[in-house]
């Protein structure tokens, strides 16, 4: 390979790295972890594992589903969309 | 001699008094830096050959790993040969330990359980780290496939002696090899043999909690994954997908630094739960469960090391963004989570893109559901109305018709479209059915 595109070649290089992002550059630090991961050992404890405390049981989930009155911006926004609208369309 | 005070272990002893113990399970533990302080040996009056053999070659594996220690030169070559020659060793135990197993009962199911896991072990890092072909994961295969119907095929009436109790254990080897070598038929071929075992009327195999697995809860968790898996990434099946998640993951034990698992466990069950039950976990429950635990209070004892994975960021980061743009159906801010490449990139190698793809259509349902109870909840609902509603979603009053028309196919809305009055008419009495978390 010539020297001048041994130049390139790394000058571009240098583009990708000064060009990545912070979040690309987060994600890199990470493991990636392909396969389900054994687990250091086959027993532990009884009573250390998250079915045997309550929090696991009473409150792990958000069931939010019937829940209509939600509270956030995005939701308020919709609320007065909806009685813009009606206003509009009553008169 | 009470076994804890133990100097020297007579190999030959566990096979004559079919017993094992934990001594034997740490001579056959190959993975780990050393064998203990104990000293094994086989007794010279010890007549069974195939006993005598695998004693040799556990001899052999301790021997080639101190060896390869002592080395100076590391290059991949020696390692290569060290590792091909550690496999070779580790198989022919196996493969007699097998032969030997299948006219023992239960004692020797947990000890074969361990050398197989070894075996799939040194596949694993022949095939991953030291790139090798595919043969040793095959070979390894087919041994651990012997182990698990050798188990399976007992027909011993008497329970306290009958192998099938090790089944799931060798279920979950075999699942760790077909997915090394991406063979999503055999992952197939092995849940149908085990359900119809589980359907055979005259003589059902137990579930794996009332099996030998139950002792071990990583087994149980092992099991459930895979069986989570199959079902939300094989089948489209979210409901039984996710009751096995569930089961898996609270087998998992945060204290004890499953982080890892913690998070393979949610990348899955998060989408499946959300599609399925309509529900998600709290932020502040996942964030509990990912956070490594900290040491006793008043000692200098750091935190349990654990790795930041890339699933771990992904559930806290992206899920949770989902999460809550289901809870106020920002159709929205949900597509802006699964467009860019690197996240449906992701979506795909994990097995949860359809899924993803799916949720989208819960996301719009749930904006609907709030546009009609903000609009007073008519039976009439104008689409211009929900069309104000979806304004910010880049949605037009024929993308939406085309939308509203797919949740109503899906039973996900209870009514009909009237395109000539631009309306949808809804039921009066629940328009909007409940999940139905077994789908």
């Amino acid at each position: 390979m010539s020297s001048t595109t041994e130049k390139a070649v790394a000058m571009s290089k240098e583009d990708t790295v000064s060009k990545e992002s912070p979040a690309a550059s987060n994600r890199k630090s990470l493991e990636e972890d392909d396969e389900f991961e054994d687990f250091p050992a086959d027993q532990w404890p009884a009573g250390t594992s998250l079915k045997d405390t309550n929090e696991f049981h009473t409150n792990l989930w958000e069931e939010s589903w019937d829940d209509v009155e939600v509270d956030d911006n995005f939701t308020n926004d919709l609320r007065a969309e909806i009685s813009r609208y009606k206003q509009e369309h009553q008169a | 001699m009470d076994s804890g005070e133990k100097l020297v272990v007579d190999f030959g002893d566990y096979f004559a008094h079919k017993y094992s113990d934990e001594h034997l399970v740490r001579l056959l533990q190959f993975h780990k830096a050393d064998k203990g302080p104990l000293l094994y040996m086989l007794d010279n009056q010890h007549g069974d050959e195939r006993v005598k053999r695998v004693f040799q070659l556990c001899t052999k594996v301790w021997e080639l790993k101190e060896a390869h220690e002592r080395r100076a030169n590391k290059r991949r070559q020696t390692r290569v040969a060290l590792h091909k020659e550690l496999f070779a060793a580790i198989e022919e135990a196996l493969l007699l330990l097998n032969r030997i197993a299948e006219r023992e009962t239960q004692w020797l199911l947990y000890p074969l359980f361990v050398v197989a896991s070894e075996l799939v072990r040194e596949a694993l890092y022949m095939s991953r780290v030291l790139k090798l072909s595919d043969e040793y994961v095959e070979r390894c295969g087919r041994s651990v496939h012997r182990s698990f119907t050798l188990c399976l095929n007992d027909r011993n009436p008497v329970r306290g002696e009958n192998r099938r109790t090790a089944v799931y254990m060798f279920m979950n080897l075999e699942f760790k090899v077909y997915h090394l070598l991406g063979n999503r038929d055999m992952v197939k071929n092995l849940i149908k043999v085990i359900k119809s075992r589980h359907e055979d009327a005259a003589d059902p195999l137990v579930p794996c909690e009332q099996s030998l697995a139950a002792q071990y809860p990583a087994q149980v968790a092992t099991y459930h994954y895979f069986m989570g898996e199959y079902y939300g990434c094989y089948e489209n099946e979210y409901g039984p997908a996710a009751e096995h998640l569930l089961l898996a993951l609270g087998e998992c034990s945060p204290a004890q630094g499953h982080q890892a698992q913690i998070a393979r466990i949610l990348v899955l069950l998060v989408p499946f739960a959300m599609l399925s039950r309509r529900a998600y976990p709290r932020a502040e429950a996942i964030d509990a469960m990912l956070t490594p635990p900290e040491g006793p209070a008043g000692t200098t004892r750091t935190k349990v090391k654990v790795k930041r994975t890339r699933s771990m960021e992904m559930v806290q980061t992206v899920y949770r963004a989902a999460a809550q743009a289901f809870a106020t159906g920002n159709v929205g801010a949900y597509r802006a989570l699964i467009q860019p490449p690197e996240n449906q990139m992701w979506f795909l190698r994990r097995g949860v893109y359809v899924a993803m793809l799916l949720l989208e259509e819960l996301v719009l349902l749930r904006r609907v559901v709030l546009c009609h109870h903000y609009a007073g909840g008519p039976s009439i609902v104008p689409l211009g109305l929900l069309c104000a509603g979806l304004s910010a979603q880049q949605m037009d009053t024929r993308m939406l018709e085309c939308a509203l028309a797919n949740l109503i196919n899906k039973g996900y809305i209870r009514g009909y479209l009237s395109h000539g009055n631009q309306c949808m008419v809804v039921s009066k009495t629940g328009p909007f059915p409940p999940a139905q978390p077994g789908k």
